[in-house]
């Protein structure tokens, strides 16, 4: 019994075991049934040389487990050429372009030289696991076939074999044999492209196999530029020197002119297939003109998402080959895989580039956090706590309590805006307030120089700063308020009475001289929250607002329960959590609390 | 495969092939034939349709062989597809060939 296995798939697959004993005899077999297809003995005799040397490497250089697996030998005949793709799993070879003789006096190393001079094409394609060996050898086999199709003598009607039952039968399966081809061809392309990435060789290895099973000739590939709305030459199948510049002129997106517009920009636009052929030849001035290739082919434009992710373009020179739709559809799905992966390969690099810039701006968050105060000063019955929550990484809210000559200034800021920008400038608060401390037991005044001093900056950037600085004056046990466009400071006495303070003037950065009226509320037995808009903004699931009755009910409990500063900071935190019900808080909050505990 | 000895040669003639399954048995058993006596060693290519890359090494093997003992190899009326493949690889050039 013969080991050799017919898989009734193809014209001729062969499967054999890993196993030299049976090169010889596949590839005799394949002889057989290219000698009965009608290729004269001179060019058997080359191509049987050459698939042994290529099955013998299959079976010598094969990995224990890839001996387990059959070689297999695919041999499809077409009109002006035979291909041999032979399947092996050996670790790959090192394939030269051009393989060359070893010493004369060498035993061995001959085998790819003689495998690339005895067929007229010759592509290595590495896999994972199996790579195959295409190998080509032209022979026009048509004359042959049609001698046979058609007898001398007797008339043939074209029209009654495409209706005989058998004929059509046979024409499908020709049908599913060249569809197999290339399903699979895109399978193993899908299979490597996720194994290795489409680097430029992966690319180029693609394309010219593309080529191969089109009967295609050459190709362009270009790419979209976003940056410059342009598509540029990525690759392109054409030699050095052949009239072709490398790379080709980048082709603008948004052309100044709109009549004969080259067909990869035609593509690109309108989204469609453009094709050209000797009917409707490429125009005067497309680049692809002058490169001599004239014939037929067609661009493709490559969409994800509806977008342009670049214009694959392929061609035969002879133009008289027109690309049946079998082909025309396996450029277009391979292009469409590639696009897709070019695609996602650049989202995962634009999600490096973003988790990077998270990087920086944690980094950020982490001075800013730094430049709260880490602990708050404490002096004989006062009791200070605050509070800070950003609603992004980094934030524009700020508080800050500086000890000064006779009290202490607290003080609460919200920029307009959140994130970095915000960020910035509630950095650049901060260190004028820390430059001025000696304004601290003048509030409005300091309201005033600050505005001044950051006037220029806000207004350029249109953006804006609201505040409230209060002075505690241990002497006078008085606190002298000043605001900027910013909510009301609260008061709450022993018994729950809440008061607001809500005098000042118009936020930092709007108006260039703006002042900003102090007020002056005594301290007795109190409770003081100054805090920004993201405490009495916070939001529910339902979108509903805290407000600022909420504030004031809590720190009157808080009076009332007499908490300490701390413990009136915790209760409004945890007024917050059960307000929100894991809703993310839409803005940065920040509040203080001070407690005076005795007289 | 034969093996003759007249004088100080030796022919092997009746190949067949030359290839992967076969070489290695060839020039083993054409080594193991040749006597002390023996200067000429002629290989009959007249019957051999087929040499591979591997045939051509076992045929370079046994060159070096003859060569280091001061004799010389010869292929004798190898078929045009040996010889093609002989040029084709340039050892037409260190082998002699004798039609």
């Amino acid at each position: 019994m013969s080991l050799v296995q017919d898989i009734p798939i193809r014209p001729l697959s062969l499967g054999t075991p890993c196993e030299l004993g049976v090169v010889r005899e596949v590839c005799g077999r394949i002889r057989q049934f290219l000698a009965g297809c009608g290729m004269d003995a001179k060019e058997l005799g080359e191509l049987e040389l050459a698939l042994t040397e290529a099955g013998n490497n299959a079976v010598l250089y094969a990995k224990p487990e890839g001996r387990k697996l059959p070689v297999r030998y695919d041999v499809d005949v077409r009109g002006h050429h035979v291909e041999v793709r032979l399947f092996d799993h050996t670790p790959g070879f090192e394939f030269p372009e051009r393989a060359e003789l070893p010493d004369p006096e060498a035993e061995s190393g001959r085998g790819l030289f003689l495998i690339q001079s005895l067929t007229d094409e010759a592509i290595y394609l590495r896999g994972r696991g199996e790579n195959c060996l295409v190998l080509r050898k032209n022979w026009d086999f048509s004359r042959a076939v049609a001698a046979r199709e058609e007898p001398k003598g007797s008339e043939v009607d074209r029209s009654q074999n495409v209706e005989d039952p058998a004929r059509t039968l046979e024409l499908m399966t020709e049908e599913l044999a060249s569809s197999f081809e290339s399903l699979s061809a895109i399978f193993r392309f899908s299979a490597e492209v996720s194994a290795s990435g489409n680097s430029p060789e992966f690319t180029r290895r693609w394309l010219n196999e593309l080529l191969l099973i089109t009967e295609s000739d050459w190709f362009v590939l270009r790419m979209v530029d976003p940056r410059a709305s342009m598509l540029r030459d990525v690759m392109h199948s054409f030699p050095d020197g052949a009239g072709a510049p490398t790379p080709l002129e980048p082709l603008f997106l948004t052309p100044t002119w709109r009549s004969s517009l080259p067909i990869e920009l035609k593509a690109a636009i309108g989204r469609n297939d453009v094709p050209f052929d000797p009917g409707a030849p490429l125009g005067f001035q497309d680049p692809l003109a002058a490169c001599g290739v004239a014939g037929t082919g067609f661009a493709h434009p490559m969409v994800v998402n509806d977008s342009l992710v670049g214009v694959l373009t392929v061609g035969r020179r002879d133009g008289t080959r027109a690309f049946q739709s079998g082909h025309a559809s396996v450029i277009q799905t391979f292009a469409d895989f590639f696009a897709i992966q070019t695609r996602s390969q650049q989202m995962q690099e634009e999600r490096v580039q973003s988790m990077l810039t998270l990087r920086d701006l944690e980094i950020a968050a982490t001075i800013q956090r730094s430049l709260l105060p880490e602990k708050l000063p404490s002096a004989p019955g006062i009791d200070l706590a605050g509070f800070y929550r950003s609603a992004r990484v980094i934030g524009g809210d700020y508080y800050d309590v500086i000890p000064v000559e006779g009290g202490a200034l607290l003080l609460v800021a919200d920029v307009m805006g959140k994130g970095l920008p915000a960020a910035l400038f509630a950095m650049m608060f901060r260190s004028l307030v820390r430059a001025r401390t000696d304004l601290a037991s003048r509030p409005g005044e300091f309201l005033a120089w600050l505005n001044t001093n950051l006037f220029r900056e806000l207004d350029r950037a249109g953006m804006f700063i609201t505040a409230q600085l209060a002075f505690c004056d241990v002497g006078r046990k008085e606190i002298r308020v000043a605001g900027a466009g910013h909510p009301p400071l609260l008061l709450a006495g022993d018994q729950g009475d809440v008061r607001e303070t809500a005098s000042g003037g118009p936020p930092i950065g709007i108006l260039e001289a703006s002042a900003f009226p102090e007020d002056v509320v005594v301290w007795k037995n109190s409770r003081l929250l100054m805090f920004t808009d993201g405490l009495i903004e916070a939001r529910d699931p339902v979108g509903g607002l805290l407000g600022l009755e909420a504030a004031k009910g809590e720190l009157a409990a808080a009076a009332r329960g007499g908490l300490s500063g701390g413990e009136t900071r915790d209760a409004l935190s945890s007024l917050l959590v059960r307000f929100e019900k894991g809703t993310a808080p839409a803005d940065d909050t920040a509040f203080i609390v001070m407690v005076t505990t005795h007289e | 495969m034969k093996t003759n000895i007249q004088g100080t040669t030796l022919t092997v003639a009746g190949i067949a092939e030359l290839s992967a399954t076969s070489s290695t048995t060839f020039r083993d058993e054409t080594r193991a034939a040749l006597t002390a006596a023996v200067t000429t060693l002629d290989i009959d290519l007249s019957l051999t349709t087929f040499v591979d890359s591997s045939g051509l090494g076992s045929l370079i093997a046994l060159h070096k062989t003859m060569a280091g003992r001061g004799g010389a190899l010869r292929i004798i009326k190898p078929t045009p597809t040996v010889v093609q493949i002989l040029e084709l690889t340039r050892l037409h050039r260190i082998l002699e060939i004798v039609s």
